[in-house]
């Protein structure tokens, strides 16, 4: 029986300065998003001011309209329409986080293999368009993608097609605008795992006659889970929530959570059922969030017993 | 000379440049807060230049955004440009401040006959800038042969036509063309009625290309949509760049006729200024100057007749009696508005 080692005064300095170290990043998160967000949850369960804002009485309405109960005094019925909006929304956005991955795999296993003095060079290149404001860029989307624009002009220039193809404003358009918006965010967290990739497991690999495949499937895809992971959550995310897409490509013609919100506070000044909104697309974020973190933990956690 | 003391003396000469740009910045200053594109930029540097005020100007996109920035607070602005129906949800939240316009110098020039706010009739806080309506937009190719001064074209449109069609991504705009074309009033909140309109618009919707608030002109022009329901000031500026292409028409069963009014807020900091401003902005020559630009609608007597004949001899801008009947105004429908949104949310999410 003997009691536990006393800790050493540079130990206790060290823990403490640990803390200090954290103080920062907790009053950020603190202020800047447990603050606000529960001011959004707050919102959400009031009743709505005729001409915005909020009377400070409970009313759980906006939840019961998002879930689809009916309502006499709205004139509504039984009506699942916000589920489909947030599923159309999940869709779009989870279709672009998938060719993001689809496109970025790639190009960051050739950036991460490339020669070391040209990588920085090339993760110059994938951060370029960054350089540019995104409405400029969505803008310049619109000029290829209308009836009169570079890409039917090209296309009947060749005589592949007779009449101008309907490419602006549709799904396919949104889509296709958020993957090359959202692209260097798949592409980074990518080539940060690649990177640590040891080769030599790949060697291995083969050595023990799995094929390419096989190695792809059951060596490379799991070490470099946390880079595809994260890929997929910040694409997701912001594509999710996304507004000018839908509306500057998409035409506005489709209801998506993005232009629900701004519909919610600007057109129908129903600030409960906008905050009501939020609080679920932010439930929705922080189960991305959680699962992200939780795929790097599983991984670490495999190499550790390896 | 230390790196201290040239910052010193760049700061100086910055200052003296901006000093010398507003020579008279001793006479005070006024911040305007407008929709975008919505006033001749010559008019401002006119006015600033005569009386010395220094002036600045903020845009916003809609009428709901700007209520919720002056509601969230935004101060530092003098005079906004709210349609009707926002003036009165403005007064109704005491955002503005009465101060009697009515007796400036240039109130008589205004034309009795435009739209009043009814929480305003008299001009207390507001003045009349410009009105206009929403109607129709159309490719004079696409449509030949076609009848388009009527909703029905969009709401139950010809083969031809069929993909062609714009609307505005607009609540009131679009809800209440619907309302009309079914022969109800603009401002319904009859839940039948509104049921019938939000019917039109769920069988219409295949048949429209997009809804959009912007850009729509030059689309029209290069044959993207052959109809597009658009605002009149936007629809002139197009057709004076394109006359053989494009007409703007105005639908027989009725149109929303639009009226923005300059208003002073109740936190305007520069009263006195402001209301130089809309002296200046009565004068004759100064709203006909405004109103050539914004290819709009003068509610101003006295600038009639130097107003572009262009602009007042095309009946769909400068209606004749019976075409101005045709012209219904939007009110404020309060509580409402959670009827229409539950509309609107029905025929967008569809």
């Amino acid at each position: 029986m003997s009691a536990a080692p006393p800790i050493s005064r540079l130990e206790r300095r060290r823990r403490q300065g640990g803390l200090a170290l954290l103080t920062p990043s907790a009053l950020l998160l603190i202020c800047l998003f447990l603050v606000p967000l529960g001011l959004v949850a707050t919102y959400s369960i009031m009743t709505r001011g005729t001409y915005g804002g909020v009377i400070w009485q409970l009313d759980f309405d906006a939840y019961a309209r998002i879930f689809g109960l009916p309502n006499e005094d709205e004139l509504r019925d039984w009506d699942f329409i916000y589920f489909g909006v947030f599923l159309r929304t999940a869709g779009i956005a989870g279709t672009t986080a998938l060719l993001a991955l689809l496109i970025g795999y790639p190009a960051a296993w050739f950036i991460a293999r490339a020669p070391r003095r040209r990588r920085s060079a090339l993760l110059l290149l994938v951060t370029l368009p960054f350089f540019v404001n995104a409405l400029v860029r969505i803008y310049a989307w619109m000029l290829i993608l209308r009836s009169d624009g570079l890409a039917n002009n090209i296309l009947m220039g060749l005589g592949l097609i007779k009449e101008p193809l309907t490419l602006i404003y549709t799904p396919g358009a949104i889509v296709l605008s958020m993957v090359y918006q959202y692209l260097p965010f798949m592409v980074l967290p990518l080539y940060a795992s690649i990177e640590k990739l040891d080769p030599r497991l790949i060697e291995a690999s083969f050595d023990l006659g799995a094929a390419r495949f096989t190695t792809f499937r059951r060596v490379i895809a799991p070490l470099t889970w946390p880079g595809i992971a994260a890929g997929l959550v910040l694409t997701f995310v912001p594509a999710f929530g996304n507004f000018i897409a839908p509306t500057l490509i998409g035409g506005s013609k489709q209801l998506q959570v993005g232009t629900l919100l701004a519909q919610a506070f600007l057109s129908a000044r129903d600030w409960p059922f906008g905050a009501a909104v939020s609080t679920v697309l932010s439930l929705i974020v922080l189960a991305a969030l959680i699962f992200m973190v939780r795929s790097e933990r599983g991984v670490v956690g495999k190499g550790a017993r390896s | 000379m230390n790196r201290k003391s040239c910052l010193g003396t760049l700061t100086a000469a910055c200052l003296a440049g901006l000093a010398l740009v507003h020579p008279a910045a001793a006479a005070g200053k006024l911040a305007l807060y407008n929709w975008s594109i919505y006033i001749d930029p010559q008019v401002i540097e006119d006015f600033s230049k005569e009386t010395g005020i220094a002036t600045t100007l903020d845009n916003y996109g809609n009428n709901e955004e700007m209520l919720a920035k002056i509601q969230a607070g935004a101060t530092g602005y003098d005079i906004v440009f709210p349609s009707v129906h926002m003036q009165d949800i403005m007064t109704s939240l005491d955002l503005l401040q009465p101060v009697g316009l009515q007796s400036l110098k240039g109130h008589e020039n205004i034309d009795p006959k435009y739209f009043r706010a009814k929480t305003d009739p008299d001009h207390q806080a507001c003045m009349p800038y410009n009105w206009g309506s929403t109607g129709l937009l159309v490719n004079k190719t696409m449509t030949s042969g076609q009848d388009v001064e009527t909703w029905k074209v969009v709401f139950d449109p010809p083969e031809a036509l069929k993909g062609k069609i714009a609307m505005l991504d607009d609540v009131r705009e679009t809800v209440g063309a619907a309302l009309i074309y079914n022969g109800f009033s603009i401002n319904s909140t009859d839940p039948k009625e509104l049921a019938k309109a939000r019917d039109t618009i769920i069988k219409a919707k295949p048949y429209w290309a997009a809804m959009l608030t912007d850009g729509i002109g030059d689309k029209v022009v290069n044959g993207d949509f052959a109809v597009a329901q658009w605002w009149s000031g936007s629809a002139a500026q197009t057709v004076d760049t394109a006359k053989d292409k494009v007409d703007y028409v105005l639908p027989r069963e009725g149109v929303n006729g639009f009226q923005e009014n300059m208003c002073l807020l109740k936190t305007a900091p520069d009263v006195a200024e402001a209301k130089l401003f809309f002296e200046y902005m009565m004068r004759p020559d100064v709203s006909a100057k405004n109103t050539n630009w914004l290819r709009g609608g003068s509610p101003n007597k006295a600038a009639l007749p130097l107003i572009d004949k262009g602009l007042t001899s095309n009946k769909a801008l400068y209606p004749d009696e019976a075409t101005f009947k045709l012209f219904n105004l939007v009110q404020d429908l309060g509580d409402g508005i959670r009827l229409w949104d539950s509309v609107w949310t029905k025929v967008k999410a569809d």
